[in-house]
């Protein structure tokens, strides 16, 4: 990122923007105030305004934090540094803080007026942690500077594989006001630090309860979700994810790759959360831990694509690749067109198809982290995961062929749980009107039964009648393949009635 | 059967029995429910409910019961209770630990007061600690709204700037060489 020209005559005021970085105490996870660092605000923008708020001139700063603009002489000015990193062109990306309780506004620190004079000056900004020494007692001006440290990082990370990269907008709204509370956004009620689409992340910024603007796993987490949404695909349905659950292997594939994308970007495989008074608590994940559970847990798929990009090769872990190729795969137009849904077993098919000389590491890595099956739909998968129903992962339907049972299950959980959705596949072999009927075969009564139809992603009908013994579609669809998403909906948790077990035979007519 | 649909999903559905509707374009009806979108951080594997009532008053006693359900086999979970605002928690500060054995469900019995009218928090920081030492905390807040909702006030440093551009400027610490 360079710094701007001075155009000839004016005078130049240099400096550099820091901002308190507040680190780990990696004993307790918990933030550590003793040990706060000015830090290099990288890649913001700084401004020139003069005494009535007009912009003068504008620069941005360089790795090190630092910047020039240019005034003219004996000029009343001060220096502005904006929370956002902002390229025009090619790579070009667009991210800022915003306070989502205030209009979104724009976060910056400022100094003060001060006459250029008559030759070149130096101006440093540090904007301060506010913390006071068992608290926050004044403006917390650090926080969004802190926020864009590592997707400084994450950029950068990007380029370097991709330099033609176009980023699309990113928004981090912060506030001291953002809790985790249900509610309106607008109030700070926004349950946690999340990606919730169209480029917009919210953090959590409430003091002694939960703040996230110095957790850097956490916001490289969430913008790991922005990446996928942008520039890979995700069909994942979000929602609550939990350590040590069982989870839908879409909701798996993409927080797993949350943490590891946190790793490697950080290029520290420690994922740490703080929390509670004084945000002296926390806890940490460590993506290098090679977790063996399997294709539906997201630490299952943090180990492996972390190990796939790091250079510390240990136990089943044979094999650096580095970013890039984990970054092709993802942005792949095999990938992000796929007719299957965005799993592990896509996301190492992908990965094999571009890096045929690795496969076998590869799968022999995999397989020892309970993803047993090769291919990207999961056919041979052995792990059920104790539940019997998610095998085969892709329930093959032939048209016009015999009923195929999936069931729904609440045993792991509702809404993105392994067992709550199952998978179905088939091909129309020539476009046409299809019918597609969900039937309860057994189990629990009195349930919803409920489909969404995609074709390579996208989806394509929304079978959601009300409760009943079936449901069906009927439609005309285009040659090629076709997956289905089948649950119960009295299984997402979604409305009051009792989730429960129950299986169904689903056929495909023309 | 009769569905939930909109109408607009309706009528795609009768004229795509009829052979009338374009093949294979994304279906952009409503959802039968707004599904969850938000991509979160993680956590523990803990998740909660409450009956807590929409409508409080001033001065009036209010009970709810806080349910949290776990999906660890063993260990130990630990939940504090604390309040944020003009709200009187009854005992002011509340702890209780469960046993993380085969029930997977914990009720909590909770009492306050509000004693103004306002949007207050009740928050919670539940523990979950394995036998091992390791913790996994779940934090939220349960709001508390008594009286009509107010807007909150803007950030007292935001400033509109003449492009129209709205900015929240922060004092920095300043070095001027």
């Amino acid at each position: 990122m360079p710094k701007q020209t001075l155009p000839s005559g004016a005078l130049k005021i240099s400096g550099q923007i820091t901002f308190d970085l507040v680190p780990f105490n990696t004993s307790t996870n918990g933030l550590n105030y003793s040990a706060i660092t000015p830090t290099s605000a990288r890649g913001v923008t700084v401004e020139a305004v003069d005494a009535a708020g007009a912009l003068l001139s504008c620069g941005v700063t360089d790795s090190n934090g630092e910047y020039e603009v240019s005034v003219a002489p004996n000029t009343d000015v001060r220096i502005r540094a904006r929370a956002e990193m902002v390229s025009d062109s090619v790579p070009s990306w667009e991210v800022k803080v915003l306070d989502n309780t205030s209009s979104s506004a724009l976060y910056a620190i400022t100094g003060g007026i001060a006459s250029s004079g008559s030759t070149d000056s130096t101006r440093n900004l540090n904007a301060v942690s506010g913390w006071g020494g068992s608290g926050y007692t004044s403006t917390r001006a650090a926080a969004p500077f802190a926020i864009l440290d590592p997707i400084y990082d994450a950029i950068q990370k990007i380029v370097a594989v991709d330099p033609n990269v176009v980023l699309p907008t990113a928004d981090f709204n912060w506030s001291t006001r953002n809790r985790a509370a249900n509610g309106n956004r607008a109030n700070g009620d926004i349950a946690t630090s999340s990606y919730v689409g169209n480029g917009q992340l919210f953090i959590l910024g409430n003091a002694n309860q939960d703040t996230d603007e110095y957790d850097r796993h956490v916001v490289t987490h969430e913008w790991g979700h922005y990446f996928e949404d942008q520039l890979s695909r995700s069909d994942s349905m979000g929602g609550p994810h939990l350590t040590d659950e069982r989870l839908d292997p879409r909701i798996a594939m993409g927080e797993g790759f949350g943490n590891a994308i946190a790793g490697i970007v950080m290029d520290d495989p420690f994922y740490r959360d703080s929390s509670g008074n004084q945000q002296s608590a926390g806890f940490a994940i460590n993506v290098e831990t090679n977790n063996p559970t399997g294709w539906y847990d997201e630490a299952t798929v943090q180990s492996v694509i972390y190990d796939l990009y790091d250079i510390n090769n240990d136990g089943n872990d044979n094999i650096t690749l580095g970013f890039g190729p984990i970054y092709e795969t993802l942005t792949a137009t095999d990938y992000k067109q796929q007719p299957l849904f965005t799993t592990i077993y896509s996301f190492l098919a992908e990965l094999k198809s571009q890096q045929p000389s690795s496969a076998a590491l590869i799968e022999t890595m995999a397989a020892a982290r309970g993803i047993n099956s090769t291919s990207a739909d999961g056919v041979g998968e052995t792990n059920s995961g104790s539940i019997t129903s998610s095998l085969p992962v892709y329930k093959q339907v032939a048209v016009n062929g015999g009923a195929v049972q999936v069931c729904s299950v609440n045993d792991n959980g509702v809404f993105n749980k392994l067992g709550n959705r199952a998978f179905l596949a088939f091909t129309a072999a020539s476009a046409g009107a299809h019918t597609l009927t969900m039937t309860r075969s057994s189990g629990a009564s009195s349930r919803d039964p409920d489909f969404i139809l995609y074709k390579n992603g996208t989806v394509i009908r929304r079978a959601e009648s009300a409760a009943g013994e079936s449901d069906t579609a009927t439609l005309n669809l285009t040659a090629g393949a076709h997956v289905i998403d089948a649950y119960d909906f009295f299984n997402l948790g979604l409305g009051s009635s009792a989730s429960g077990d129950s299986c169904y035979n689903f056929t495909v007519t023309r | 059967m009769l569905t939930k649909m909109t109408t607009t999903a309706l009528m795609a559905v009768l004229l795509s029995g009829a052979g009338a509707c374009t093949a294979n374009s994304a279906d952009t009806s409503a959802q039968k429910t707004d599904e969850v979108s938000n991509y979160t951080k993680p956590g523990a594997a803990v998740t909660y409910s409450h009956n807590l009532k929409s409508e409080l008053k001033a001065g009036e006693m209010t009970n709810f019961n806080l349910n949290l359900n776990e999906y660890y086999g063993e260990g130990l979970l630990i939940v504090n209770l604390s309040t944020e605002g003009d709200l009187t928690l009854y005992p002011s500060s509340m702890q209780k630990r469960f046993e993380m054995v085969d029930e997977i469900s914990h009720d909590m019995d909770v009492s306050f007061t509000p004693n103004s009218n306002g949007r207050f928090y009740i928050n919670v920081q539940a523990v979950a600690t394995s036998p091992s030492g390791q913790m996994r905390p779940l934090i939220f807040s349960i709001p508390v709204q008594v009286g009509p909702e107010v807007a909150l006030k803007p950030n007292p440093l935001m400033k509109t700037l003449p492009n129209g551009e709205k900015i929240i400027e922060m004092q920095a610490q300043e070095e001027i060489k």
